[in-house]
């Protein structure tokens, strides 16, 4: 590539680049605009008794041919999820200089900023893993619009939110991120080829890497040993209870981990 | 037995233990790794522990790295990689692979690192012809690093004859073939109208006649209904031959042999010249998997009576006779496997050293039922998942349902009855699409692992490089890719169709538009099954009008209209929706339902007086409506056609789905439908007068029933059931 040649690239990228961050600016402006405005008409609409009705219909699905389903009343039905005994435990994969192996170790992803802060995109901000395990959707939309305010004040944090039921809302009007755990009621349905803590440990660790999430805080009454993530790294366990700041709404924050 | 201790053993420091020892260069892509990959296969299955001792000591066609399919095996826990600093290894079996090579780095003078090895039996294995003299030297160096007791065994008639030259001792019979069953039988019924022939290279260079001979195009026929693919080393291009543009190459650094084997119709093998190094272990795992190898008669000599021995000219006759083609499969599978099965190493095995002591095979404690992973990808809407909801519900009863999916409506897949795992996509967390491929095939590996699935499904126009990277990690587990048509003709999707070699089978669900269909999807479809159309409910499932009505708290007798414009992700559905409802309220009596999608970003409950339905699947509660007002989205359209609902169609335009302008034009130009583009949203009201009409409405339904088709659930769940092994 010639000197010309170089220097149109890079004024193309310099002018693509600029569009971005356009494309971005915008984006988080109008955000905040759009929630505040349907926040806004919401209340009109409410103080003139002018709301529309909303209707939730969730019919069951059956399987056709009699199969598996963890809807059945038929107890070996639902038996069929969990029929398998645990195997042995995957071998140690760590690369070794004897056995070079093809695979790279994966790096860390940056988890989205959400919508109303997306400017965070391009800039370098902690992740905070938020668990929300066994909560009802009520107390999820309370503390997700908690993490929402806290960034908007702070613009130093992207929130991963950890959660066990399928309830998505607020993950998805507000652009975030969130993990799903099976949750533990169903851990027999779910059961696999290993012990189920042993899983879930391995999922929670999996999102600590992956999103190299610095600090988790816990809501609701503690499901699994979340210090126990920290043992092979114990620099990377800061005390949310310090981080008053995090603790948001008190109604919400029931338990943080120690 | 002839016991060779090695070394005396030391009680004091425990080693490794395992029941056979295999010694090589795991590094290399050869005959000698597909013996390995599958004897130790045979191994595990049978209850033998196998320990692998990588020894770098060839010196050409190695990757810089293990095998991969070695590489797996360990990864897998079907065998142990030996550290070779190992205190010491006990061993019932050492198996020496690549003892030439050895031998040679120890005449450079460079001794490779190798751990004390306590075994009862040593068998040095030699593949090719060697001078005497040279032989002599190797026994040598061999005793001399593992003791004198050392016996060679010879893996072909020039091997044996050298060793009979040299006056070694070594095991009378041949070591012969035996491969791996454990991928089951290969599915006869791919429903793909292309053949697909192919081959494995080691790259040699007798190993192809010349790219520009006759005897080239030939034997190899490419075109005309037929495909070739290669599994090659990755520098295949560079070597020995130039393979045609057409041609389908896969990078032994990446793949399965088992998994490109098993996609073939036919095994084709024509050499530069009869010394050539044979692929032998390829051929027989293809025909005891009920793949016919076509092979130059003059291999007769070394291949014996498996192969069908044709003329390079006549090959193409051969594959094209469709009907000969699972006869000619039987016919394999039924000489292979007692020529080539398992139980021929085992038995060697049981003489060398006995039965197995491992009284539960780690491989044996799978679940009876068979699990299944529904795999799709995030969408814009919930037609992926719907879809693949539909065929989970047609599995037979003796499968196991289990879904990972993209898209966050997993609250559809549990009220559906089916355990579900949520992966984050790279555009829900705006991040690097390849940094998140890394983790999407980690996670895509890990559910694998854990449900124990057998065969996964996936539904999206682009199979992403994770989901690739995790098939071919877990080779064992069949896949299928189902992928609707229409396509947009401008969208360049060439090099996301090509990775339709990666699946066992490829799923076409019909589509009632599909005459107009101009995309990539069409000129690929003879490598597809094409079914019926999909749709998640029958006709059946249908609510009547009065329970319908009742339900969503409508009145029957009043006319009511369903707005359903899709999530709203990527078009303006808001000021359609305000133009629609304007013109709606202009009828008397009209009761507006607006349908909220569930994966849906922002409200919907702006206009007084409507009702916003939140639900799945609303196509349950059709008949409480006079027609609707709709996008045409794959299974919007076939459920509004299929069941007769009059519809006013407001096609999404985006440049990124699927044609759904064609489908909007073909209802209209067939009367089963009026078709609105969304700039001209101010003459919805002619059109809902026009609706209204009820005789409007009868010819409308009578022409969407005329164009109705089966539900195609039932048949790809079929076909998906039979890769199930």
């Amino acid at each position: 590539m010639n000197a010309d040649e170089r220097r149109r690239i890079d004024q193309w990228m310099r002018r693509v680049n600029h569009q971005r961050r356009t494309v971005v600016e915008h984006l988080h402006s109008r955000s905040r605009q759009l929630d505040a405005f349907q926040r806004l008409l919401h209340r009109q609409l409410e103080a003139a008794g002018l709301e529309a009705v909303e209707v939730t219909l969730h019919d069951r699905i059956d399987p056709l041919n009699g199969g598996p389903s963890l809807n059945s009343d038929d107890p070996e039905q639902q038996a069929a999820f969990h029929e398998i005994d645990a195997a042995d435990l995957p071998p140690d994969t760590a690369q070794k200089d004897w056995w070079p192996s093809i695979d790279d170790p994966n790096g860390p992803l940056k988890p989205s900023p959400g919508w109303q802060n997306i400017k965070l995109l391009d800039k370098a901000v902690r992740t905070v893993g938020v668990l929300l395990l066994g909560q009802p959707p009520a107390v999820i939309d309370r503390v997700v619009a908690t993490f929402l305010r806290q960034q908007t004040q702070r613009l130093d944090f992207a929130p991963v939110f950890i959660v066990d039921s399928t309830y998505a809302d607020p993950f998805l009007q507000y652009g975030f991120v969130a993990e799903l755990i099976p949750p533990q009621a169903d851990q027999a349905n779910y059961a696999g080829t290993r012990p189920w803590d042993a899983y879930v440990m391995d999922r929670l660790r999996g999102i600590r890497d992956k999103w190299m999430v610095a600090q988790f805080v816990e809501f609701g009454t503690p499901r699994y040993k979340i210090p126990g993530l920290f043992e092979d790294d114990p620099e990377a366990e800061p005390s949310a209870a310090e981080d008053d700041s995090l603790n948001g709404d008190s109604h919400a924050a029931s338990h943080l981990t120690d | 037995m002839d016991t060779t201790r090695l070394f005396q053993a030391d009680p004091d420091r425990r080693g490794t233990d395992v029941d056979v020892a295999i010694a090589g260069d795991f590094r290399v892509a050869s005959e000698a790794a597909f013996r390995t990959l599958n004897q130790t296969l045979i191994q595990t299955r049978s209850g033998y522990r196998t320990g692998l001792l990588h020894v770098p000591c060839a010196s050409s066609r190695v990757f810089p790295f293990i095998n991969p399919e070695i590489d797996r095996l360990v990864r897998n826990g079907q065998a142990r990689a030996i550290d070779p600093s190992s205190p010491v290894v006990n061993t019932r079996l050492l198996l020496i692979e690549s003892a030439t090579d050895l031998c040679e780095r120890m005449l450079e003078g460079r001794p490779p690192a190798l751990p004390r090895i306590l075994a009862d039996r040593v068998i040095a294995l030699l593949d090719t012809g060697v001078s005497a003299a040279r032989l002599r030297k190797y026994n040598a160096i061999i005793g001399a690093l593992f003791g004198a007791g050392v016996t060679w065994s010879a893996t072909s008639a020039e091997a044996r004859t050298s060793l009979s030259l040299a006056e070694l001792t070594g095991e009378p019979a041949i070591w012969g073939v035996s491969v791996s069953l454990d991928g089951g039988p290969v599915s006869l019924r791919s429903g793909r109208a292309a053949t697909v022939l192919g081959r494995t290279t080691f790259g040699g260079t007798d190993d192809w006649p010349s790219s520009d001979s006759a005897q080239f195009s030939d034997a190899y026929p490419s075109g005309e209904g037929r495909l070739m693919r290669v599994l090659a080393l990755p520098w295949l291009g560079k070597s020995s031959i130039q393979p045609p543009e057409e041609w389908h190459v896969t990078s032994l650094r990446s793949a399965s042999s088992a998994a490109f084997l098993r996609r073939l119709d036919y095994f084709v093998y024509y050499p530069g010249n009869e010394d050539a190094e044979l692929p032998v272990s390829a051929m027989a795992w293809a025909m005891a998997h009920g793949i016919p190898v076509i092979a130059d008669p003059a291999l007769r000599g070394r291949l014996g009576k498996g192969p069908i021995y044709a003329e390079p000219e006549d090959v193409a006759a051969l594959v094209d006779d469709k009907a000969a083609h699972d006869a000619r499969s039987e016919n394999s599978i039924t000489f292979a496997r007692q020529h080539f099965g398992p139980h021929i190493h085992l038995q060697r095995l049981e003489e060398l050293i006995g039965p197995p002591k491992l009284q539960r095979p780690r491989l044996a404690a799978r679940a009876q039922k068979k699990r299944v992973l529904f795999t799709c990808t995030n969408g814009i809407g919930i037609g992926h998942v719907t879809r693949l909801l539909a065929v989970a519900r047609n599995m037979p009863d003796d499968v196991v349902p289990v879904f990972a999916t993209l898209n966050p409506t997993t609250h559809l897949v549990r009220q559906a009855g089916y355990p579900v795992e949520y992966i984050v996509s790279s555009g829900t967390a705006m991040c690097d699409p390849d940094a998140w491929n890394q983790w999407y095939r980690d996670e895509l590996i890990r559910i694998m692992d854990f449900h124990d699935v057998r065969a996964v499904m996936f539904d999206g126009g682009r199979p992403f490089n994770g989901l690739i990277a995790a098939l071919r990690a877990r080779p064992e587990a069949r896949s299928a890719w189902m992928r609707r048509g229409l396509w947009q003709e401008h969208q360049v999707n060439a090099p996301f169709i090509a990775r339709q070699h990666h699946f066992d089978l490829v799923i076409e669900p019909g589509d009632i538009a599909e005459s107009s269909d101009k995309g990539e999807t069409v000129i690929n479809r003879d490598m597809a099954l094409k079914v019926d159309p999909i749709q998640l409910i029958n006709e059946d499932e249908l609510l009547d009008r009065e329970e319908a009505a009742k339900r969503i708290g409508l009145d029957p007798a009043r006319p009511a209209c369903l707005l359903q414009l899709g999530s709203g992700t990527n078009r303006d559905q808001l000021s359609l929706l305000d133009g629609a409802v304007a013109a709606l309220r202009g009828v008397e009596g009209m009761q507006i339902v607006l349908t909220r999608w569930p994966i849906a970003t922002h409200d919907l409950d702006f206009w007084p007086d409507t009702i916003c339905l939140r639900g799945f699947p609303t196509s349950k509660y059709y008949r409480a409506f006079d027609f609707t007002i709709s996008a045409t989205g794959y299974n919007s359209f076939h459920e509004i056609i299929n069941f007769g609902l009059p519809a006013i169609f407001l096609a999404n335009t985006h440049m990124a789905l699927d044609d759904q302008v064609a489908r909007a034009a073909f209802a209209q130009d067939n009367d089963a439908g009026f078709h609105l583009p969304d700039s001209r949203i101010d003459a919805v009201g002619a059109l809902i007068e026009s609706i209204m009409d009820e005789s409007v409405r009868t010819i409308i339904e009578s022409n969407c029933r005329r164009l109705s088709r089966p539900n195609g659930a039932a048949q790809a769940a079929d076909a998906f059931a039979e890769l199930v092994v």
